[in-house]
């Protein structure tokens, strides 16, 4: 045995070994209940712990929801990254073992809550913009809890001289519906919106736009103080640096006026200017206590500097999960079954050696993706179940390739060299292809957040790189053993295209 | 022995017998688009056997067009066989950008949405719930027409490079990509045949497996030209189609039994599977038996055609006579 071929087998026991160890639980739930394994296969037990694999589960196998949201305003990378933020605390407050946010493109966040047991409530959490407004209503008081129209992202020292007050909105600008020109007359806005007549239901709606002076980004702290003097709860901020300057210009030439504060819209209340604001300030309005630990807190951790449009949800039931992910297992299992039945009947001893390879690289792959760890998905599953296809190509090429030797009369050693040699060449070029695919797959599925395409590209990806080494480096240390150990041995004075016993070992 | 080189014309003849029928469903009806790629919204819901008949397409559409929606939604039903409970699906345009005309934040659209339907046909439980906006319906599409081009490309460059050192080392990667072309012509037509006749989708999952297929479809053709490569040196004085029709045979096995284990562990799959992963894994199936039968019979014996410029005898002049290189 030649001394690469023992180096080979040493760094695959050690490997194996790390394998095994890795996957420790589940040797040890094999050996203990060898029955609990064929259970899966036969349907007996509803109650074989999936969880025990600790595996991760996308989306789609154990349900949850999938948010995709659009900013809008002026965007940069680092507000993108502000926002993310924001939206990764209040993910966090929903107690989603394994939420994933992710700025996607260049104005796009993903929000993946797996297994959320209220998307509803999540969906309302999450999706509060908490875009915490000063705007400039003049001498007008506006009524706490209507709602308004301000012209953020514009901010009021933008604006141009004639609009620097409430001023008439484009008719054309806000999309008027029935609906919303009822609802928004029965919450009794008198300013924001015209009397609405039956004949001009639509098209002809106007809204008062209110300049917006500056937005909750521009707030360093806040906190929920109690104003003895005015007997209630109040939120006391303080401004970052630019802010202050704003707030302060802003405040000291608009003495006397009111300067409602909005969250999302909402008037949550209306004072009015007393004096020359600049680094710190107290919102006052009618809440109590705890209503203004709330506000402080959005407005310290939860004012998004932009503005966010659900546009695309994914919501998925846990039941369709579960059923989806027994019977893909269940398939994957009896194919993979039928895969190393194959193998042992086609390819007699060679294809005994590549079933060991083969269950090595089930051990292997299945250690990488709990390292990582691999988002197991559906379209994974089938991903692996694939890589498993051509993990058993390469042996198949290298296989024909032995046999096609022996036909020609070659020696053992010989053709098992040349089978190897010559099958690389083809080994690798078409798993360059698949690979090729993968990447390309992999970007395709990053484009537009479908952690479901993505995560069939990397399992792909990754059970063909461990294939390539279980297929080739493990079988062929495994043949050189064989060989070495005499399982080969060739009938004397006989050619191999005609040795009887060659030809029952590698069925040719 | 198999004489496939020889027969390509009738091989060719079959791969057309094959797409022609999808070509002609793919211009009369088009693919039926998912929300992944047309946008709108889907809502698949369980309703108690109880509660079946209050679900009309009357009492569905009044609750849409309470919301604001406009047009008819579409309603697909199927019955468990088991449980007798019925599920429903239900289609129409984006919430999300209903929400935005509507200048509501979409939670309260979707919630009005439930409300509505369950004051006309009961309590029902949702299984799923997809909404896709109409500019990022427009995004994916545009995203998968790129993938779909990036990963020919990339492919043709790919065999161009690793082929550079046979005569014609471009040709190798034009058949590779003509006959991966073949695959996803009878994958996108059987599509637009089972769309237009089940209702069936196509979606991001189907891209998915459509892309598979391309890279699978490409590996099966590699291992044969590779063999032609090598015996390319080896049989120096041989005709190319004789030396072509050898590495098909030689490569015969492997390629069967390549296919074999893969439609093997994807059947038992699909024979458990259900809803999304079922269609997912059925299209891998076809294109991987697609792949197989382009790779051996339509890109080997493809690069017998080109090297015998075999176009300038398929009108009027006799065939044979430039058979021989």
């Amino acid at each position: 045995m030649g001394e690469r071929t023992t180096r080979r087998l040493g760094i695959i026991v050690v490997l194996a070994a790390l394998a095994i160890w890795f996957n420790w639980d589940i040797v040890q739930k094999g050996y203990e209940h060898p029955r609990a394994l064929l259970d899966r296969l036969t349907w007996q037990s509803e109650d074989v712990e999936r969880r025990s694999l600790k595996l991760r589960e996308g989306l789609d196998l154990q349900g949850g929801l999938q948010i995709l949201y659009q900013a809008e305003g002026d965007i940069k990378p680092e507000l993108m990254e502000q926002t993310k933020k924001v939206i990764q605390n209040r993910v966090d407050s929903l107690g989603v073992t394994e939420p994933n946010v992710q700025v996607q493109g260049t104005d796009k966040l993903v929000v993946e809550l797996p297994g959320v047991e209220d998307p509803d409530q999540a969906l309302k959490t999450i999706g509060k913009t908490a875009l915490l407004e000063f705007i400039f209503s003049g001498d007008a008081e506006l009524t706490e809890g209507i709602t308004v129209e301000s012209s953020y992202p514009t901010l009021f020292r933008e604006l141009p001289a004639d609009k620097q007050a409430p001023f008439q909105g484009d008719p054309d600008a806000v999309a008027p519906t029935a609906a919303a020109t009822t609802e928004a007359a029965g919450a009794g806005t008198p300013a924001a919106t015209a009397a609405p007549s039956p004949t001009a239901a639509a098209g002809a709606k106007t809204t008062t736009i209110y300049p917006s002076v500056l937005s909750g980004g521009e707030i360093a702290s806040a906190s929920a103080q109690y104003d003895a003097a005015r007997g209630g709860a109040v939120v006391a901020f303080e401004m970052k640096g630019e802010g202050s300057d704003r707030l302060g210009s802003f405040t000291g030439d608009h003495i006397g006026k009111f300067m409602p504060i909005i969250l999302d819209g909402e008037v949550i209340s209306s004072p009015t200017v007393n004096d020359r604001i600049s680094t710190s300030g107290q919102i006052s309005g009618r809440f109590t206590m705890a209503d203004a630990e709330i506000l402080a807190a959005q407005i310290e951790s939860g004012a998004l500097p932009l503005k966010l449009n659900l546009v695309s949800q994914n919501r998925i039931g846990a039941t369709l999960g579960k059923q989806t992910i027994d019977s893909a297992i269940r398939g994957g299992l009896i194919g993979l079954l039928a895969v190393l039945l194959f193998m042992l009947l086609y390819y007699r001893v060679p294809g005994l050696l590549a079933d060991a390879a083969l269950v090595l690289y089930a051990l292997f792959t299945m250690a990488i993706f709990r390292a990582l760890p691999v988002t197991l998905t559906l379209a994974g599953i089938a991903g692996f179940v694939l890589s498993v296809g051509m993990a058993v190509d390469a042996n198949v090429l290298i296989f024909e390739r032995i046999k096609e030797e022996l036909r020609g009369g070659r020696r053992v050693t010989q053709a098992l060299e040349t089978g190897f040699s010559r099958a690389w060449s083809s080994i690798r070029d078409s798993n360059a292809s698949t690979l090729i695919t993968c990447v390309i797959l992999f970007w395709f599925g990053n484009r537009f957040g479908a952690s479901i395409v993505k995560g069939f590209a990397i399992t792909l990806a990754l059970g063909v790189i461990t294939s390539m080494f279980t297929a080739i480096t493990v079988t062929r240390t495994f043949m050189q053993l064989a060989n070495h150990f005499g399982w080969f041995k060739e009938t004397p004075g006989v050619a191999s295209s005609e040795d009887p016993r060659l030809k029952r070992i590698f069925g040719y | 022995m198999f004489k496939i080189v020889e027969r390509r014309y009738w091989l060719f003849l079959l791969s057309a017998l094959i797409i022609i029928p999808g070509l002609v469903f793919l211009t009369q009806y088009g693919l039926r688009l998912g929300n992944d790629f047309a946008g709108g919204s889907r809502l698949d819901i369980k309703v108690a056997e109880a509660d079946s008949a209050k679900v009309t397409n009357e009492a569905v559409a009044a609750a849409y067009k309470a919301v604001g929606f406009e047009g008819e939604p579409q309603i697909v039903r199927a019955t468990d066989a088991d449980t007798g409970e019925e599920t429903v699906q239900l289609r129409g345009q984006s919430l999300a950008a209903l929400a935005k005309t509507q200048g509501k934040p979409y939670q309260d659209v979707d919630a009005a949405l439930r409300t509505e339907l369950g004051n006309r046909i009961g309590s029902f439980e949702v299984l799923s719930n997809n909404d896709v906006g109409p500019t990022v319906a427009a995004e994916v599409t545009e995203n998968a027409a790129i993938a779909v081009l990036l990963a020919a490309v990339a492919i043709l460059i790919y065999l161009t490079i690793q082929f550079r050192s046979v005569p014609n080392s471009f040709r190798y990667g034009v058949t590779a990509i003509v006959a991966m072309l073949h695959d996803v012509l009878v994958v996108v037509g059987l599509a637009a045949i089972l769309g237009h006749y089940l209702h069936w989708e196509v979606d991001a999952l189907f891209l998915t497996a459509l892309l598979t297929v391309i890279g699978f479809s490409v590996h099966d053709t590699i291992v044969v030209f590779d063999r032609i490569r090598e015996n390319m040196g080896r049989m120096r004085g041989v005709p190319y189609d004789r030396v072509v029709n050898h590495s098909l045979i030689q490569t015969l096995d492997r390629s069967i039994n390549t296919s074999l284990t893969a439609v093997l562990t994807l059947s038992a799959i699909w024979l458990y599977a259900e809803g999304q992963l079922k269609t997912f894994v059925f299209w891998l199936l076809i294109g991987i038996i697609s792949g197989t039968y382009s790779s051996i019979c339509n890109a080997a014996p493809m690069m017998v055609a080109w090297h015998n410029r075999e176009w300038r005898t398929w009108f009027g002049r006799n065939r044979g006579e430039t058979a021989r290189a």
